[in-house]
């Protein structure tokens, strides 16, 4: 492991039985239940997209909670800019984590204007919050490609990427060092897709942001990850250089699964077209 | 309806007479008079597999719902022509319609789990529809549907017919799903987004299913997706709408190599790919319009890169592009690749 890693974490092991906020075990018995994420290693390091790929049911969501402190772990270390990271976390070591979810219609309240959603989080972060609100609103909005007009406007009134804009607006307003984008490209369209992936990419470089990228979606990994994690039943079954993973995957989960992943099919003949290979009665 | 018998070409969806499916000029309007629909041709030859792609507002849920006459409510087809076999089910009356759901066209649904009924087993599900449609007897009607579960490749068929739909995965829910649409003995299958909500491995194998289906069976599809990807690898023929209306269609192969709409040529460029590393393409600016908000001329207008003032004022008509295509771009011969 570098010493340089931001985030570093060892031997995670979390699931539905662990404590958090939101957990499935609130107010229930803790159950036995076999751990979804198991002994997981991973680091970040500075200015890193590492992408962490699974299908549904592998326990990347999982890890991603126990990152940003929605979920404790049962066993293991989570460690940030060198020091451990508690699951109760300062208001600092909150800051310097955010996510970005799925959907923002559902993960930012749809009643609630743009600039309110953006004065939340610097009502949560106050040292975040710049010496002129209105003036800093604008520049953030226009950060992230959205028009200052947008401010007034509600989060269920807009179209699905300008709502992924606001809530990445909402996550860089606290000025993190590492942003969890849990399948936050998923529901786009892919016209708008790659708007959301260039400004990602332009907000790493510009905010010196590290980013954990969390998705199902492979091509999307090979266009933007430095490093790539494959998940498969709870544990990391490969990680290296994306490169490295695509052109030579060494584990055989990894292989099924780059073997399944469809792209285009502009060289080849669609499937429906090739000779028939049964026999005809 | 033309009876002239022409020389049919594989290649040419047109070129046969009384298609299975022939789309015509359909307009489907909300009740505010919005055209979320606004004038949309797509053809279906016998046998044929053709993808309808678009992203969110586009209409092609809203056209595959037309087709089976499930139409949201509020939502009406006030224009065009929509023949299945000659017979026109825009303006049939329910009775007809009715006879043809199911026996003639039947659909699968992006979310299985939504479309069965979770408190009988799957087994009896289908066998139910062959003893109210058919009047088949119990027995019969059982065996047949283990039958059916055996084609759609369910392994072990006779012990997950008695099976309820959550002890079932994700794949294998859509497989029934499948026998469940095949039990009419449909000729035609609608399927709204039928991968999307899978794994990537488990897709391909769907994705798999369907395409034997139409090779064995010459059962003829319409996959309606908003995936490029999951389309192209089981559509003979493409059609891309934007905004309510067809932008371009044509043979899968040769529209995706050679596209003649900017859109398209969007799409496809858009697309990450897992073979390799590539600059990210310059975004497309905006969003796909909502229909009630459409642009005037050309509704791509304000997105588009060769975009001009003909645009902005004149609704392209669809024109020939190549051999068994058309689009509907005013400049489409500039493209970079159009020759």
């Amino acid at each position: 492991m570098p010493p340089e890693a931001l985030l570093q974490l060892d031997g995670i092991q979390a699931g539905y039985g662990s404590a958090g906020y939101g957990s499935a075990s609130y107010g229930f018995r803790r159950r036995a239940a076999q751990p979804v994420v198991r002994d997981v290693d991973l680091s970040v390091a500075p200015g890193e997209i590492r992408a962490v790929v699974g299908e549904s049911g592998s326990g990347k969501s999982t890890l991603a909670r126990v990152i940003v402190g929605l979920l404790a772990p049962d066993h293991g270390t989570v460690r940030f800019d060198g020091a451990d990271l508690p699951f109760r976390r300062s208001r600092a070591q909150r800051r310097a984590i955010q996510m970005v979810f799925q959907d923002p219609r559902s993960s930012l309240n749809p009643r609630m204007s743009v600039a309110s959603i953006i004065d939340e989080a610097w009502r949560t972060h106050p040292s975040t919050r710049p010496a002129d609100t209105a003036l800093g609103l604008t520049g953030l909005l226009d950060s992230v490609g959205l028009d200052a007009a947008v401010a007034g406007r509600r989060v269920g009134e807009l179209s699905g990427g300008q709502a992924q804009r606001v809530s990445i607006a909402r996550a860089v307003a606290v000025g993190p060092r590492l942003l969890v984008c849990d399948e936050a490209v998923s529901a786009l369209d892919v016209s708008v897709q790659t708007q959301i992936l260039a400004l990602l990419l332009r907000l790493r470089e510009d905010l010196d942001l590290s980013i954990l990228f969390i998705t199902h979606d492979l091509g999307v990994v090979r266009q933007i990850a430095d490093r790539v994690s494959v998940m498969h039943e709870g544990r990391i079954v490969e990680q290296a250089r994306t490169d490295e993973v695509f052109e030579h995957p060494r584990d055989p989960y990894t292989k099924t699964l780059l073997g399944a992943v469809l792209d285009l099919a502009v060289a080849q003949q669609p499937a429906s077209a090739r000779p028939t290979p049964e026999p005809q009665p | 309806m033309t009876t002239t018998a022409e020389a049919t070409d594989p290649r040419v969806p047109d070129s046969d007479p009384q298609p299975l499916l022939a789309v015509r000029g359909l307009v489907v309007q909300a009740a505010d008079g919005v055209r979320v629909i606004d004038g949309v041709d797509l053809t279906v030859p016998r046998g044929g597999t053709v993808g309808l792609v678009g992203e969110s507002g586009s209409g092609k849920s809203v056209t595959s719902s037309a087709i089976i006459g499930l139409l949201p409510a509020g939502l009406t087809a006030t224009d065009g022509s929509i023949r299945m076999n000659g017979t026109d089910l825009r303006t049939a009356d329910e009775r007809t319609r009715r006879a043809m759901r199911g026996k003639q066209i039947a659909m699968i649904f992006q979310d299985p789990l939504a479309a069965l009924n979770p408190r009988i087993p799957v087994g009896r599900q289908i066998a139910e529809i062959l003893r109210v449609r058919d009047g088949r007897p119990r027995a019969e009607a059982h065996s047949t549907a283990v039958e059916l579960m055996r084609r759609v490749e369910i392994p072990d068929p006779e012990r997950r017919a008695g099976d309820y739909p959550h002890q079932l995965s994700g794949g294998q829910r859509q497989r029934v799903m499948i026998a469940l649409a095949l039990a009419g003995e449909p000729a035609l299958l609608l399927c709204d987004e039928p991968t999307t909500a899978l794994d990537v491995t488990v897709q391909a194998r769907v994705l798999e299913l369907l395409a034997r289906l139409q090779r064995q069976d010459g059962l003829a599809m319409l996959l309606v997706s908003h995936d490029l990807r999951v389309v192209s690898h089981v559509a003979r023929d493409l059609v891309v709408m934007y905004s309510g209306r067809v932008a371009e269609s044509g043979p899968t192969a040769d529209l995706l190599r050679h596209p003649r709409h900017p859109y398209t040529v969007a799409l496809v460029r858009n697309i990450p790919s897992p073979r390799e590393r590539t600059p990210l393409p310059e975004p497309l600016p905006g969003t796909p319009p909502d229909p009630a908000a459409r642009p005037s001329g050309c509704a791509f207008h304000p997105r588009c890169p060769l975009a001009r003032e003909r645009c902005r004022v004149e609704v392209p008509q669809p024109r020939e592009s190549g051999t068994g295509r058309r689009s509907a771009c005013h400049f489409f011969e500039e493209l970079p690749d159009a020759s």
